[in-house]
C-alpha cells in the first residue's frame, strides 16, 4: 500500500536522513508510519538550557492534509516543558497543530516551531487550567479544541 | 502490522529530490513537485494568489480549509486555473529526469575519480568546467526532445554530449514551423496498436476503445465519429431540454464529458435520487447512504481533477473508476479485525491494565467533582481495531 501520506512521509524521511534535522533536534525513531519519535533541545540562551524532551508524532492516513498529533512524551526517562502552553502530561497548545496546520508545513517545520515557542519563553510555568485538563484530556491532543487566545 | 509496509515502502524507489547530490538539481527537481504530496505536479492548478499545487491535493485540502496552504490566503475552487505550461515543464522533466540522473551521477563519478588522480589545483578547474556542462543540460531538460537526442551511447563519450545536444536543440528552433504542421497532419489519420488487445485503431478512437472494455463491435459504431459529434454538437444546441427528457445522459456520454462536474447538495436528495446519481456516473450503489455520498463526493472530485490536466494527459472514465475503488478499498481497509484474540490479549495486556487503572482512576475523580466527561468509551475487550483516533495506542 503506497498511499499518499505514507510515501509523503518517506519522502521526509529521505530528506532528514540526507540533510539531517534542523539544529537542537535529533531522530530517535521512525520505525512506522504512523508515530515518530524526536528529541528536541532548545540551543543558546533560554529558560531551558540544558534540558532535553522528546517528541512524538502520530500521523493517520489523511496526513499531510490533517494535521499530526504532536505532544511531548511524559514517562520516566522524560517529561514535559514547563511552559504556559504545555500541559504536565505532554499535550501542546499550539495552533499550527490544530486549525492552522497547512499542508505544506512538514514534521521538521513543526519541530522548529516548537523549538521557537519554547525559547521565547518568558516565565516558566503551566497553562492556567493544567491540572483540570489533564484529568479529563483524551489520549491523542487531536481530540481536544483548544483556544488559541494569544501568540 | 504497519511495520511490513515500512519495509516495503522503504525498499521501493520512491523518486526524491535527495536524489541528485548536486544542490541545483535537487531544487529543480523540488520546484517542480506539489509542496502538498511531494509528488512531480499532477494536473497543476495556480490559485489567486499564484501558489501552484495538484489538482487532487488542492481539492482534497479546500474541503477542510478553504485557502491557500503557503500563504493563507482565501481561495475557492471557482478561482483555481489549470497551468497546462508548467504541466508540460513536468511531463518533460519526467522522461528526462532518469537521464539527467544518471548523467550526474557518472559526472560525479568522473569529479572523484580526477580529484583523486590529478593535483588539488587542475581538479578544481575540471570541476568547474562539469558544472558548466549540468547546468546547460538543466535549461535544455524543459525540451522533450532531450530523450531522444540524449542516447545511451553518447554517455560513452562524455566530452562530445553537450555540444552536440545543444547543435540539435538549435536546428529543431529553427525549423519551428514544419514541425507541428506535420504531427498535426499525421494525427489525423495515425493509426496505433491498443495497448491492451494490440488491435489497430485509429488514434483518435484509442480511447472509446479501451473504455468499452476493447469491445471492438462497439469501436465499428463509434469510430463513425461524425454521427456521434453530430449528436453532441445537437444536444450542446438543444441544450439540457434534451438530457431533461427520458433518454437521460447515457454512461459513455458521461465518461467523455469536459465539463466538470457541479457539487450537489446531498441532503435534499432522497435515496432513489442519490443512486441515480451515482448511475449517470456509471459507479456502483452497494453499501448505505453515507457510502453513496462519500463515493459521489470522491468521484466529483477526481472527476474534475482529472480535467485540470491537457487532453493527452487525462485519464479514462475506466481509470479513474478503478482509482476509486481503490480508495474505497483504503479506507475500509483501515479496519482490520485482530484473528487471534487471545494472542492479542496478551500483547497488550500491560496497556489495557494501565488503561483499566487509569478508567478507574478517573471514576473515582469524577464522583468527587461535577465537571463533565467528554471521554470516549473505551471497550477494552473489543475484536476490532480501528486505526481511526478511537482506539489510539500509546507505544509503549
Amino acid at each position: 500500500m503506497t498511499s499518499i501520506s505514507s510515501r509523503r512521509l518517506r519522502k521526509e524521511l529521505n530528506e532528514i536522513q540526507a540533510e539531517g534535522c534542523p539544529t537542537g533536534i535529533t531522530l530517535l525513531s521512525a520505525d512506522n508510519f504512523e508515530s515518530w519519535f524526536f528529541s528536541i533541545e532548545i540551543l543558546g540562551e533560554s529558560l531551558y538550557q540544558g534540558e532535553v524532551f522528546k517528541l512524538m508524532f502520530r500521523f493517520d492516513s489523511n496526513y499531510p492534509i490533517s494535521a499530526p498529533a504532536v505532544q511531548f512524551v511524559v514517562d520516566q526517562d522524560s517529561t514535559a516543558p514547563v511552559h504556559p502552553h504545555v500541559y504536565s502530561n505532554g499535550h501542546i497548545c499550539a495552533s499550527i497543530l490544530g486549525n492552522e496546520w497547512s499542508p505544506v508545513l512538514s514534521v521538521s517545520a513543526v519541530c522548529v516551531t516548537l523549538q521557537s515557542m519554547l525559547a521565547s519563553c518568558k516565565s516558566k510555568e503551566r497553562p492556567v487550567d493544567n491540572d483540570r485538563y489533564v484529568r479529563y484530556a483524551p489520549d491523542n491532543p487531536k481530540k481536544t479544541r483548544f483556544h488559541y487566545d494569544d501568540d | 502490522m504497519p511495520t511490513n509496509n515500512v519495509q516495503v515502502l522503504l525498499s521501493t524507489d520512491i523518486p526524491d529530490p535527495s536524489d541528485f547530490s548536486m544542490s541545483d538539481l535537487r531544487q529543480l527537481d523540488a520546484s517542480l513537485r506539489c509542496t502538498i504530496c511531494g509528488e512531480l505536479y499532477d494536473a497543476p492548478v495556480t490559485l489567486a494568489c499564484g501558489h501552484c499545487f495538484c489538482s487532487l491535493c488542492i481539492r482534497e485540502h479546500i474541503v477542510k480549509e478553504s485557502e491557500c496552504p503557503s500563504c493563507r490566503k482565501s481561495t475557492t475552487e471557482g478561482q483555481f486555473r489549470i497551468n497546462p505550461v508548467l504541466e508540460e515543464a513536468v511531463s518533460a522533466w519526467k522522461t528526462a529526469r532518469s537521464c539527467i540522473l544518471r548523467l550526474s551521477r557518472e559526472d560525479q563519478d568522473r569529479i572523484r575519480r580526477r580529484q583523486e588522480q590529478q593535483t588539488p589545483r587542475r581538479s578544481k578547474i575540471s570541476f568547474m568546467n562539469s558544472k558548466k556542462r549540468k547546468l546547460s543540460s538543466d535549461a535544455e531538460s524543459s525540451d522533450s526532445d532531450i530523450v531522444e537526442v540524449v542516447g545511451p551511447s553518447n554517455s560513452s563519450d562524455p566530452a562530445s554530449t553537450p555540444q552536440s545536444k545543444s547543435r540539435r536543440s538549435k536546428r529543431r528552433d529553427m525549423e519551428p514551423s514544419s514541425d507541428p504542421q506535420e504531427e498535426e497532419m499525421e494525427q489525423g489519420c495515425q493509426i496505433v496498436n491498443c495497448p491492451i488487445c494490440n488491435v489497430a485503431i485509429p488514434m483518435e478512437d484509442v480511447n472509446t476503445h479501451i473504455d468499452s472494455g476493447c469491445n471492438t463491435k462497439k469501436l465499428i459504431i463509434s469510430s463513425s465519429t461524425s454521427k456521434s459529434g453530430a449528436k453532441d454538437q445537437w444536444s450542446k444546441i438543444w441544450g439540457s431540454s434534451l438530457k431533461k427528457g427520458k433518454n437521460r445522459v447515457n454512461g459513455d456520454d458521461a465518461d467523455n464529458a469536459t465539463e466538470r462536474i457541479p457539487k450537489v447538495s446531498y441532503d435534499v436528495l432522497k435515496d432513489k435520487q442519490l443512486k441515480d446519481l451515482l448511475q449517470t456516473h456509471n459507479l456502483p450503489i452497494h453499501g448505505d447512504r453515507k457510502t453513496w455520498i462519500a463515493r459521489h463526493k470522491r468521484w466529483v472530485m477526481i472527476f474534475n481533477a482529472n480535467l485540470d490536466k491537457c487532453e493527452t494527459n487525462r485519464k479514462s472514465a475506466h481509470e479513474l473508476r478503478s482509482e476509486l475503488k481503490k480508495w474505497e478499498d483504503d479506507r475500509k481497509g483501515r479496519r482490520h479485525l485482530v484473528d487471534d484474540l487471545e494472542a492479542h490479549l496478551a500483547t497488550n495486556e500491560k496497556e489495557f491494565s494501565r488503561l483499566i487503572a487509569e478508567a478507574r482512576k478517573s471514576k473515582a475523580g469524577k464522583d468527587s467533582s461535577s465537571i463533565p466527561v467528554q471521554r470516549h468509551p473505551r471497550d477494552d475487550h473489543t475484536a476490532i481495531i480501528t486505526d481511526s483516533e478511537e482506539d489510539e495506542q500509546l507505544p509503549s
